[in-house]
């Protein structure tokens, strides 16, 4: 028996915002992509038999179809190499006042920029931990690799963005 | 320079250390700069990267709910009805009378060749859409094309 | 004349022109010269054609000042399509319309059960008269029985700029009639259009050669960097260009910004052909602010002075910042 609809509309209500900032994020900011993989992962849950998957791994399996699917878009994506040069233009052009607040829609970019520096699977370890809040354990069920590789994969994403970041704000660290 | 427990207080900010673990990393944070600066450095980093705010487009949402569940419609025979037993029963005595009948008028009355040939497609033909505009049916894997047209004529003469 | 006549009918006039909207400095320069329309509005029809048939499948209006910008989006299950639209007067019955197409067509699954797109992008610029639409055909000409056909139509707006209460008018969509399930989507905007850049290569801070040109968002340009009177040998005999787009223009506080996107080109004052010595540059920049940019790893490098590039990016005159 194909899912419920009134259950199925809640665990969409419930993720689907999330999903489509975890894709967003993933695939560098490209919205309308995230949100076309973000409903054609739901499509595919849809389909599913009841019995194929309790209600409680959902959130899993979604994210796991989503990012698999992701990785095609990524694949089809040349590789830029001057990203790290960009997002320190971006944040060398401010004006040198400490107090200023940069842009929240700047910040957004930079994050990205940063975020698209990394190899994509400690990026979206790293996105799974910091805004989905997952455990190591539910993080490596995702992506289907050990909890030890999750471990290094998310401290060396940490790393990297903080030199990045440092590097292009001009701080050592 | 970062210090080898570094990886620790990633660790610790995701709380994935055993409380002894924890005791540990968080006595040699007092004490060690690096260590400090680090924690702190990933902790802004995980502000920045979780306010990170998709558009609030709650139309789209509903957009896209509804033509997943409307593209996806179980078949009737997949469905599960759930009615009482008098009701099925009645339903079913109702069936086999109406194929009684059916069977009786058909019998009594003769068959045109014309109404024996005629193709019974209408029930088949998918319906339209009520509420989505079927793009499908225009796309023949073509270019898009944009020109301009002067008004006067109505139909289109290409500038 | 006595002095109190002179003084009296000064003062008529000025009553007389404060009087007329208060617009007595604009008001000689309006007379006898056409005026460009305040607002425009542009009639977005969606038709559905069969065998010579329309019919009309969605209606609405996009109405601004002039420069309103607009997108039309097309959501299907398997094909999309944004079509952007930058508008700008280019004479009092002319526009100048440049269309950006991007469409996204799903094709398949791959053997790993990926979905397969085919992305296509368009840029066409048209002059289009009052008496003149654009049609845009998302699934091309030759549709076969059937096509999909939009008709972006101009009209001069009878309303004014600002309303009653000296506000400016604000941009407005009128949807006449929705398009089945929200397939097709509108959106407008009103940002300047209109830039000047002004370029500046600095010796050691001191400007050695510069280049100035009026910029349209969107659209690359090449730029030269012409050698001042203080510049040396050296620099003359290795001028600069720069191809520079403004792509985007955001607005902020206190100053709003421009992105921009540029290659530096050296030269060859013998041949004219040009040697890239830095692509892919970037930034973001306030409205009349300087941004500079060091040349040091690809301008010449031996000589042991200091190179930087700065840009200073203007709005043009009629531009506004808000």
């Amino acid at each position: 028996m194909a899912r419920d609809n009134e259950e199925f509309t809640m665990i969409f209500n419930e993720h689907y915002r999330s999903l489509c900032r975890f894709l967003e994020c993933l695939l560098g900011g490209r919205s309308d992509v995230a949100q076309e993989i973000a409903q054609e992962s739901f499509l595919r849950f849809y389909r599913l038999e009841d019995d194929d998957l309790p209600t409680v791994e959902a959130r899993f399996w979604l994210y796991r179809v989503a990012r698999n699917l992701a990785l095609n878009e990524l694949s089809k994506r040349q590789t830029r190499h001057q990203l790290l040069g960009k997002v320190t233009e971006i944040l060398r052009r401010r004006p040198p006042d400490p107090e200023e607040n940069l842009e929240r829609a700047e910040r957004q970019q930079i994050v990205l920029e940063l975020l698209k520096s990394l190899p994509e699977q400690q990026r979206a370890a790293l996105l799974l931990r910091e805004q989905e809040e997952m455990s190591y354990r539910e993080i490596a069920h995702v992506l289907n690799i050990t909890e030890s590789k999750v471990k290094v994969d998310i401290f060396r994403a940490r790393g990297a963005m903080r030199a990045s970041w440092n590097k292009a704000v001009g701080i050592s660290s | 320079m970062d210090c080898h427990f570094t990886e620790k207080i990633s660790l610790l900010i995701d709380d994935e250390l055993t409380e002894e673990e924890a005791k540990e990393a968080t006595a040699h944070l007092s004490d060690c700069v690096a260590c400090q600066r680090a924690h702190d450095d990933f902790l802004r980093l995980r502000g920045e990267i979780n306010s990170y705010a998709v558009a609030s487009d709650f139309v789209a949402q509903r957009r896209a709910l509804r033509r997943i569940l409307g593209a996806e419609k179980p078949p009737l025979w997949r469905r599960s009805i759930r009615l009482p037993v008098p009701a099925c029963a009645l339903l079913l005595v109702a069936l086999i009378s109406l194929g009684v009948w059916l069977a009786f008028v058909r019998q009594s009355m003769p068959v045109s060749k014309e109404a024996e040939m005629k193709p019974q497609k209408v029930l088949t033909r998918p319906a339209p859409a009520q509420d989505l505009l079927d793009l499908a049916r225009f796309d023949r894997g073509e270019r898009a094309a944009i020109y301009k047209v002067r008004r006067a004529n109505q139909g289109d003469i290409e500038q | 004349m006595k002095v109190e006549t002179r003084v009296l009918i000064i003062l008529l006039a000025l009553v007389s022109s404060l009087a007329s909207d208060g617009r007595f400095l604009s008001a000689q320069s309006s007379q006898g010269t056409p005026r460009q329309p305040e607002r425009l509005r542009f009639r977005i029809m969606t038709i559905e054609e069969t065998a010579g048939q329309r019919n009309v499948i969605s209606d609405s209006t996009v109405e601004g000042p002039p420069g309103t910008d607009f997108n039309i989006s097309l959501q299907g299950e398997r094909f999309k399509m944004s079509a952007q639209f930058f508008t700008d007067m280019t004479g009092r019955d002319s526009l100048k319309v440049r269309a950006k197409l991007d469409t996204r067509r799903f094709y398949g699954y791959s053997e790993q059960n990926l979905p397969l797109y085919e992305e296509d992008k368009q840029n066409q610029t048209l002059d289009l008269g009052f008496d003149e639409s654009v049609v845009l055909l998302p699934f091309g000409r030759n549709g076969g029985d059937n096509r999909l056909k939009i008709e972006i139509t101009p009209i001069v707006s009878e309303k004014k700029e600002r309303l009653p209460s000296g506000k400016v008018r604000p941009l407005e969509i009128d949807i006449l009639k929705p398009s089945p399930g929200g397939v097709i989507g509108i959106q407008a905007w009103k940002i300047p259009h209109r830039f000047v850049l002004e370029a500046s290569l600095l010796e050691d801070g001191r400007e050695v050669a510069r280049g100035t040109a009026p910029y349209l968002i969107e659209e690359p340009q090449e730029l030269i960097l012409r050698p001042t009177e203080q510049a040396s040998p050296q620099v003359v005999s290795n001028p600069l260009a720069v191809n520079l787009t403004i792509n985007q223009y955001t607005r902020s506080r206190p100053a709003d910004l421009a992105t921009i996107d540029f290659d530096i080109y050296r030269i060859n004052p013998q041949s004219g052909q040009r040697e890239a010595i830095g692509l892919n540059w970037a930034g973001i920049g306030e409205i009349d602010s300087s941004m500079i940019y060091d040349l040091g790893k690809v301008y010449l490098k031996e000589s042991g002075k200091k190179y930087e590039l700065r840009f200073r990016i203007k709005l043009a005159e009629g531009e506004q910042a808000d």
